[in-house]
């Protein structure tokens, strides 16, 4: 075992300077595409307004809402100017108008939700839906806050009389507990989920890291296919190890070495990008795509080929995920998008099928390996 | 000892080896001649355990290839037409890369006095910058890490210069005698071949080299 590593050691440690730029450049490359990407989309924010009828607190929370999204601008106009704010919705300077009416506050604390806000768009408006419903969850959750202090109240007049609370007290006690828990953000995060579509507002850290882990995973094996097609291996007949066994040792060692990296990796996306995935999904991804390089760079004929089939196979997976929508509602199988590799692993899903294709393909792989010759 | 009993071996319709059958003993030097296509690598391959006649038989100090090849293995020294070594490894990289994996234990003292017994010095260069003539001396020190009692060379020295070409002949002469090896081996070079060998056998059906060999030897 140890003449193994050993030799190993020997004949990949010129290498080890380009394999270590390999092992690091998938989240290096994910840290720079989601800086630029948030960089750009922050500076594109779209313009709507709210018209204040009257000025009230709840007012100022739901301006304040609306403008914690990253990706709403929102200028304010009272009800005298609520002519104007139309004038430049018509004329696409804006693309939504919320109207709030005079008595928005009293319908809030009264839970009348009925046709609370009047609201504006346009044929071009682009982000008005998500703009609504972040709306709505803001005016929701506002009036969920009144409900839960009107019952709490109601408890203490029947339990806790000689203890009186107002109101402010409780709503103010609520909104602590819900800055705590970060509430209204998750409420934000729900909205911008990737089955939003076009509007997608964040791009998720892990679909870069995969694919671009993907491709250069395969890039890094190039070395197995390097060594498989010498005139050096035919001496592994002469050795008390095989090739097979010695190949293995190398799938297994760089195999330990990059989920080390993926470990790191976790952490730093989880804690920089605020990007979480299941840790398990995250070794059966590497399993698989080490598997499916190793397997790769077994089989063609040079570097350039394999290369080649990198390059090819990255395109077909991206493909294959931007198409995957279209396929399930033509076919009506919602099993085809959980046979995507990355979609899978997106998903948190453990992908026992493909683990068992690799590891089949390993098994007939180190089968024949052992048959031939002799 | 070595017994070869009326092998066969095709390639499609192609027939390359046609019941060929020889004996050697241990100390010879056995020198292998015919046209390009005759099937000399095919016969060394077989001898080397590492292809299967079709037909026939063959013996290592009386054990039959069929039931005891990888015992063989380890008698067995094959140095590939092909310079079978790792050319991003120094020269003592690639002698410590097939000891550490090789069934034989040498120390680096010992690699280094197999090296210079080949007259090859230059331990600590990478073999990409090595000449023709020390990347076969290099092919041929590795395939002797285990001492090997059954020697097979297939062209050692093709394509390389007279100097090493004469270095590599003395070498295999001193060796056969000293270590009792048995030694095959394939040339195009006919002095080479008279003034090494013990033997010479010709394969294939061209009379060219049969012709050849009768001038050489009265
Ligand atoms: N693996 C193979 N598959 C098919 N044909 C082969 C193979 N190896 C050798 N041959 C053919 O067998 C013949 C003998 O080849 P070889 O033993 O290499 O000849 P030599 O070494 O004498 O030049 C040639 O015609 C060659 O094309
Ligand atoms: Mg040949």
């Amino acid at each position: 075992m140890m003449d193994m590593i050993y030799a190993r050691w020997l004949l990949i440690k010129r290498q080890l300077p380009k394999i270590l730029l390999w092992l690091i450049l998938p989240l290096l490359f994910t840290l720079a595409v989601i800086s630029v990407f948030n960089s750009t989309s922050e500076d594109f924010r779209v313009p709507s307004a709210v018209v204040v009828h009257e000025n009230s607190t709840e007012a100022d929370l739901f301006i304040e809402g609306l403008n914690s999204s990253e990706f709403m601008d929102v200028e304010v106009f009272d009800g005298e100017n609520s002519g104007a704010a139309l004038r430049e919705l018509e004329q696409y300077n804006l693309d939504s108008v919320f109207i709030l009416p005079e008595d928005f506050e009293e319908k809030i604390r009264g839970g009348q939700r009925r046709n609370l806000i009047e609201t504006y768009y346009t044929d071009r408006s682009i982000y008005y839906e998500p703009a609504k419903e972040l709306a709505a969850s803001l005016v929701q959750e506002r009036m969920g806050e009144y409900t839960t202090v009107d019952y709490v109240l109601e408890l203490q007049n029947d339990f806790l009389t000689e203890t009186p609370v107002n109101k402010e007290d409780i709503a103010a006690e609520r909104k602590r507990i819900e800055t705590d828990t970060n509430l209204v953000e998750q409420v934000f995060y729900f909205l911008g989920e990737p089955d939003n579509g076009e509007e997608t507002p964040g791009l998720n850290p892990w679909i870069v890291w995969a694919y671009i882990t993907f491709i250069v995973t395969i890039f890094t094996f190039d070395f197995v296919t390097r060594e498989t097609v010498s005139s050096a291996r035919i001496r592994f007949n002469f050795m008390k190890h095989s090739y097979t066994k010695f190949m293995l040792l190398t799938f297994v060692i760089m195999t330990t070495v990059m989920l080390i990296v993926d470990g790191i990796t976790y952490v730093v996306i989880k804690e920089t990008l605020e990007a979480d995935i299941s840790l398990l999904s995250l070794f059966m991804y590497r399993i698989i795509i080490n598997g499916t390089a190793f397997l790769l760079a077994s089989f063609v004929k040079s570097p350039v080929k394999l290369y080649q089939a990198a390059v090819a196979l990255t395109i077909a997976l991206l493909a294959l995920q931007l198409v995957m929508p279209v396929i399930v509602s033509l076919t009506g199988l919602s099993l085809i998008s959980s046979l995507h590799p990355v979609l899978m692993f997106l998903e948190n899903e453990l992908n026992i099928p493909w683990f068992i294709l690799i590891a089949v393909l390993m098994l007939i792989r180190i089968w024949r390996d052992n048959n031939a010759g002799g | 000892m070595l017994e070869v009993n009326s092998v066969n071996k095709s390639y499609g319709k192609r027939h390359v080896l046609d019941n060929f059958s020889m004996s050697a003993e241990q100390g010879e030097i056995i020198g292998l001649v015919g046209e390009n296509g005759a099937g000399k690598s095919t016969l060394l391959k077989i001898l080397a355990t590492l292809s299967k006649p079709d037909s026939g038989a063959l013996y290592l100090n009386g054990k039959p290839y069929k039931k005891y090849f990888k015992e063989h293995r380890k008698l067995i020294g094959y140095v590939p037409q092909d310079i079978a070594v790792w050319e991003d490894l120094t020269v003592i990289e690639n002698m410590k890369f097939f000891q550490k994996l090789s069934p034989a234990k040498k120390s680096v003292q010992e690699l280094k006095a197999l090296l210079n017994n080949i007259q090859l010095s230059r331990h600590d260069t990478k073999v990409s910058k090595l000449s023709g003539g020390m990347k076969r001396k290099l092919n041929l020190a590795i395939s002797l890490i285990n001492d090997p009692v059954f020697l097979l060379l297939d062209e050692p020295t093709a394509g390389i210069d007279l100097k090493s070409r004469i270095e590599i002949g003395e070498f295999l002469k001193t060796h056969a005698k000293n270590n009792d090896t048995l030694i095959i081996y394939t040339s195009h070079d006919m002095n080479e071949i008279k003034e090494v060998c013990d033997r010479v056998i010709v394969i294939g059906k061209d009379s060219f080299y049969r012709e050849l060999l009768a001038d050489y030897i009265k």
